[in-house]
């Protein structure tokens, strides 16, 4: 039986009232299961597998909100769901996160596959996956936007790169950081009528500290290695010169246009 | 050479003996960052016979790296030597390949790392002060990783970058020892070039770009219709990539390019702030919108209240 695991982020689906307040405590209300994750959930789900196969999902964050992404992803097909989330564990970085991510995921492994966003979007740094391959000491590719098995013990991956795309062959088990434009998979996904009846019995397995034992001078802000020390604002914007005369924005546009073919305007 | 000075490794790339855009960029940050004086250079390269580099870059280490290994070989072997030799900061180009990298190996080393910064300093004791866009841009969040060494962050480079080749000095060498067996990882097999890589995206002076606003591929090929007739190249936002209007190789903004054309026309796009992050450096930004109250005009120099359509036909209609 192929085991795959999928690591699945609950994010802030109003970067907006984020920025507003500086900082922002997650909630069921004010989240979002990150796109590029439920790629990597479609990932599993289309993988066939002739010996069968079991999904299990991983999601650390507030437990309202988690629980609302492991039941939509129980829905969609996940097998067995898994909360990681203790208060010692908030403000933990992409490395504390990656520990305890790690620790879980050994607990219920081993895995042949594990499936990551290729990043979420509000943090947007792409970095668990890697850091999970370094502590699980597996390889690891991402940007992966076709995928193939090719024998039990490895896998074809397509994947998307600035100026390429890349046929890379990798071992398994391994962990791939899965991309938006996911070959074969197709969109919206919904939930099957198995799924759903399977939500009404849905068994989300709790992993907090009391399980997981980490000294907590090692997770949360206090363990993490990066620190945030002080917050500005960009000042990016530009005096706007409005036309709501679109021949006269036009006129502005093409005078733009020989400013900037005469290498006039170089900033 | 003053032993005070804190030694900074910048991992490169390069062909033919010359380094890329990327690494290009990142030794420009490198050299340009506060506190420059402080520190000492050292280019890292793999698997490549990358030995000719400009100022401010002293030496460099060659780490070998088998045909066709991947980011996560490479980290192994990178890992294990920075572990021995210790540099105060390692900095990378925030490339899929930087990241990759850089991810797996400040993990083996129980470090920090510091994704995407867009500005970097160095202070008297030797703290890396990385600034880097957090909630997609709307704030600018400084990091310090204040105990774990070495400090690690990827850099935000421009995808276009170039220095005259006289500024390249020929560096003292040094190959490292592979000490492992070389690990069992992502294998390159084949590698297709993108047909935008060659469109001139990221060194075309003026970039026509387009968002979800065009509602489908059908309409988007008014932006490349119109490119044509500006004489740019065609870019599109991340949402009109995600719709498949165009290939990744357009996309402009956090996840994708950043480009500095001296004319930026963006039809359709609301502006968020990623994509923002990737046109900052424009001369002038155009912006093409019906609502005006998109993102988008808060970042613009001129703005015309329009839907697509209407400004694609008098646009056309001048320049005939």
């Amino acid at each position: 039986m192929l085991k795959i695991a999928v690591c699945m982020k609950s994010v802030l689906n109003n970067t907006t009232e984020a920025a507003r307040e500086g900082n922002i405590a997650r909630n069921v209300k004010n989240s979002t299961m990150n796109p590029f994750d439920l790629y990597a959930l479609e990932t599993a789900l289309s993988i066939p597998s002739a010996d069968g196969r079991e999904i299990s999902v991983f999601t650390m964050g507030e437990q309202t909100s988690g629980s609302a992404l492991l039941t939509e992803a129980c829905k969609l097909g996940a097998d067995k769901l898994y909360l990681i989330s203790d208060h010692v564990f908030a403000g933990s970085d992409t490395y504390v996160t990656a520990s305890i991510l790690t620790k879980a995921l050994r607990l219920y492994g081993p895995f042949d596959l594990i499936l990551c966003g290729e990043r979420a979007i509000d943090g947007e740094t792409g970095q668990v996956p890697g850091a999970l391959s370094a502590m699980l000491d597996i390889p690891y590719t991402t940007c992966v936007v076709g995928l193939q098995i090719v024998s039990p013990h490895s896998l074809l991956c397509h994947c998307r790169r600035e100026e390429s795309v890349d046929t890379v062959s990798i071992p398994l088990p391994c962990i791939l950081g899965i991309s938006c434009g996911m070959e074969g998979i197709h969109h919206p996904v919904v939930p099957s009528l198995k799924g759903l009846r399977r939500a009404h019995n849905i068994r989300i397995e709790l992993l907090d500290n009391s399980l997981l034992d980490f000294p907590p001078e090692k997770v949360g802000i206090a363990g993490s290695p990066t620190r945030v020390v002080k917050t500005t604002r960009p000042s990016w914007n530009r005096e706007c010169q409005m036309f709501s005369d679109t021949e006269a924005g036009v006129d502005m546009l093409l005078s733009l246009l020989n400013e900037a073919m005469d290498g006039r305007n170089c900033l | 050479m003053n032993p005070q000075r804190y030694s900074v490794w910048l991992l490169c790339r390069g062909s033919e003996n010359f380094p890329d855009a990327a690494s290009l960029d990142l030794i420009r940050i490198a050299a340009q960052m506060p506190g420059t004086e402080k520190c000492s250079f050292t280019a890292v390269t793999f698997g490549e016979a990358l030995s000719r580099f400009p100022a401010p870059v002293e030496q460099v280490i060659q780490i070998p790296s088998p045909p066709g290994a991947c980011a996560d070989t490479q980290a192994r072997s990178f890992a294990a030597l920075a572990d021995s030799a210790q540099p105060d900061i390692i900095l990378s180009p925030a490339t899929l390949w930087g990241r990759t990298l850089m991810s797996i190996s400040a993990a083996l080393m129980n470090t920090g790392l510091t994704a995407d910064c867009i500005a970097l300093s160095v202070d008297d004791e030797g703290l890396l002060h990385q600034t880097r866009p957090a909630y997609g841009g709307k704030l600018l969040a400084e990091i310090l990783i204040t105990k774990a060494r070495p400090q690690m962050a990827t850099g935000r480079t421009r995808s276009s970058y170039n220095v005259p080749a006289s500024q390249l000095r020929e560096l003292p060498c040094m190959t490292a020892p592979i000490t492992a067996d070389p690990y069992a990882g992502a294998m390159l097999i084949q590698r297709l070039l993108s047909d935008s890589s060659v469109s001139g995206l990221k060194d075309s002076s003026i970039v026509v770009a387009g968002g979800l606003g065009l509602g489908n591929r059908e309409n988007f090929q008014v932006i490349h219709q119109l490119a044509a007739l500006l004489g740019g190249a065609v870019a599109a936002s991340r949402a009109a990539v995600n719709e498949g209007f165009a290939p990744y190789t357009c996309q402009v903004g956090q996840s994708g390019h950043v480009i500095a054309p001296k004319l930026y026309l963006a039809i359709g796009i609301s502006g968020a702030v990623q994509h923002l992050s990737g046109i900052h450096g424009a001369g002038r930004i155009v912006a093409v919108n019906p609502d005006p109250k998109a993102p988008i005009f808060e970042y613009a120099d001129v703005g015309i209240l329009s839907p697509w359509k209407p400004f694609a036909e008098a646009l056309k209609k001048q320049l005939k």
